[in-house]
């Protein structure tokens, strides 16, 4: 429930969903200012304050409204590295299991490669290379993704960090999947029906697959959006003043003590975030796999 | 098992070297030339150029790749920012991060197991959920949220513990005086929240594996007491996965590290990082790396030997 509570308020934040496209005005909707709007007048407000009803931040800018556009961070987070994961993740892992035992193994190994990375560690070098590059100005293709990033808030390299090896765990699983259904009776009775390669991926393996992998990639979600809140809050993450939860926390947990609120806010916000996605990954195994139930 | 070991090395080795060329690469292709930036505004090209062959930039990129590693390990690398080498940096904070990894994690297994135990025991009872749900609370929490929570009512509300910095240390460690121990509590136990939910549940679940297996009703049909059944049997075959995994933690134990120490200002290596980032020493950022992709690799190296050794029934060859 909360989580499609979190999806409303990330879309309707404010208008642009519908004004963008009609070239209206972007207005807010749920949040009441623009997350990046300051007044000085009214820093460190605590909550209840009229016009502020979470208070204000050390530059006065709204809490509430900073929180409701968090949600947009996060879950994009959220569902872009779910989705690539799952795609890529998916696809590799497919082939691998369908193809011959001599390119299974290749590709297996590269994948055994790669999972003995530190997974944190190369993401957090990877967007400390991604911060250098866009502060010294790249050209080129760097360049471009450079521009594309910059659009989004310092999004998109998040992305490409969260996305680039997070699709190993869900290529070996996909991988184990396609083998064990590849043995069953029906493949074969499809295949003796002369059946095509692609239809027997896509309509007996893949509908067959899916489940456990969709399963296994709502239980990551989580991971992600914590990953995402880390980097922002160690300063490799979004770039302000883009409100990333992480980043919310990190601009204000040094005045803890005097303003507690703009620290705990932030923070409420992502540990019911991902308390939700937590339950929404049990209740799924659950549904799908009832021999879990409970464990 | 010899020669799984062996192979288990070699494979580690090329892990480590892909990462470091990895790193090697992305330093490279990071713009700006670092010549250039040591010389200043308005150097003559040929203070820029003594530079470049001073670095040994000038040199083909496999001899530049093996002074930057050979460099780290002899020391003949130099932290820009600390005055001392990368490896000086690096084991001055070491302590200081693992004895607070191994506080958190004494900390969360003395915590977590009995719960996890008690949990599966008592299954569907209000314990039950109540140990599930903490547990998925904790799993949830940013860690550096539980920092700050500790840190606001044991520190700011309550006043019994100091909330930052690490006290008094008689050589590098802090635990063995008071004022260093109460400076301990607060990172360790922010830290230990994860792992101790993540245990809790592993112990748990494997718990209620075990307890459905053949030889547990065999040994209740032999009319043994429950307790022992469960104390003789069941739990010492459910430590096996639980105690392994600590090993695969070591990432999450720094991973936790990093968040704790900064919200904590403990002095560790996971503040080190941050720092390091933030002051854009590349060299350190890479040692760092470098040294924790290897010990997280000897962690995992060293839970696939103990499968084998806790459970005679699995075999390498």
């Amino acid at each position: 429930m909360f989580v499609i509570v979190m999806i409303i308020m990330a879309i309707f934040a404010d208008n642009s969903i519908i004004a963008l496209p009609l070239g209206l005005e972007v207005k807010p909707l749920i949040a009441t200012k623009h997350y990046a709007q300051t007044s000085f007048r009214n820093r460190d407000k605590p909550p209840g304050t009229p016009g502020f009803p979470l208070g204000t931040d050390y530059l006065g800018r709204d809490l509430w409204s900073r929180t409701v556009y968090g949600t947009r961070v996060s879950l994009s987070v959220a569902f872009v590295a779910a989705t690539v994961s799952l795609v890529v993740g998916l696809t590799y892992g497919v082939i691998a299991g369908f193809s011959s035992p001599a390119v299974d193994n290749i590709m297996m190994r590269f994948v055994d490669f790669l999972y003995g990375f530190p997974l944190l560690i190369f993401i957090i070098l990877l967007q400390a290379y991604f911060k250098a590059v866009s502060r010294a100005g790249a050209t080129g293709f760097m360049g471009i993704l450079t521009q594309i990033d910059r659009a989004m808030g310092g999004l998109f390299f998040v992305f490409i960090a969260l996305g680039l090896l997070n699709w190993i765990g869900m290529a070996r699983l996909a991988r184990g999947q396609t083998l064990s259904v590849k043995q069953r009776e029906y493949i074969e009775a499809a295949r003796a029906l002369g059946a095509s390669n692609l239809r027997i991926v896509f309509r007996h393996i893949l509908p067959n697959i899916i489940g456990p992998c969709v399963v296994q990639e709502t239980l990551a979600i989580p991971g992600y959006i914590l990953t995402e809140a880390f980097l922002s809050f160690i300063g490799l993450g979004v770039t302000p003043p883009t409100p990333s939860w992480g980043l919310m926390i990190s601009d204000t947990y040094q005045a803890l003590r005097v303003y507690p609120w703009e620290c705990l806010i932030p923070g409420a916000a992502l540990t019911f975030t991902t308390l939700a996605f937590n339950f929404l990954g049990d209740g799924l195994r659950d549904a799908l796999d009832p021999r879990l139930r409970g464990s | 098992m010899l020669a799984y070991t062996i192979r288990r090395f070699l494979q580690m080795f090329i892990v480590l070297f892909g990462l470091s060329v990895l790193i090697f690469v992305m330093l490279k292709m990071t713009p700006g030339d670092p010549a250039v930036i040591m010389a200043g505004l308005g150097a003559t090209p040929e203070t820029i150029q003594a530079i470049r062959e001073k670095l040994g930039l000038d040199r083909p990129l496999p001899e530049q790749y093996w002074r930057l590693i050979s460099g780290l390990f002899n020391g003949q690398i130099r932290a820009v920012t600390y005055h001392t080498s990368v490896w000086g940096i690096i084991f001055e904070r070491l302590p200081a991060t693992v004895e607070l990894g191994i506080f958190a994690l004494i900390i969360a297994l003395l915590v977590s197991i009995p719960a996890g135990l008690l949990s599966a025991i008592y299954r569907n009872s209000p314990l039950d959920y109540g140990v599930t749900t903490v547990a998925l609370l904790g799993i949830s929490t940013p860690v550096f949220w539980t920092a700050l929570m500790l840190m606001l009512i044991l520190g700011v509300v309550f006043r019994v513990l100091p909330i930052s910095g690490r006290g008094e240390t008689i050589g590098v460690w802090s635990f063995v005086t008071w004022d260093g121990f109460r400076h301990l509590i607060i990172p360790s136990l922010a830290l230990s929240s994860v792992l101790m939910a993540m245990n809790a549940r592993l112990t748990r679940a494997s718990m209620l594996e075990v307890m459905r297996q053949e030889y547990i009703k065999t040994a209740r049909a032999k009319g043994l007491r429950e307790w022992v059944v469960i104390v003789k049997h069941a739990f010492r075959n459910a430590m096996a996965p639980v105690l392994t995994n600590v090993g695969l933690q070591i990432s999450t134990i720094f991973a936790g590290a990093v968040l704790t120490e900064t919200t904590t200002a403990w002095p560790g290596m996971g503040r080190l990082m941050v720092e390091a980032i933030n002051r854009r020493d590349e060299a350190v950022v890479l040692g760092l790396a470098l040294f924790l992709a290897a010990t997280a690799q000897v962690g995992y190296l060293i839970v696939d030997l103990m499968y084998a050794w806790i459970d005679p029934r699995i075999t390498y060859d």
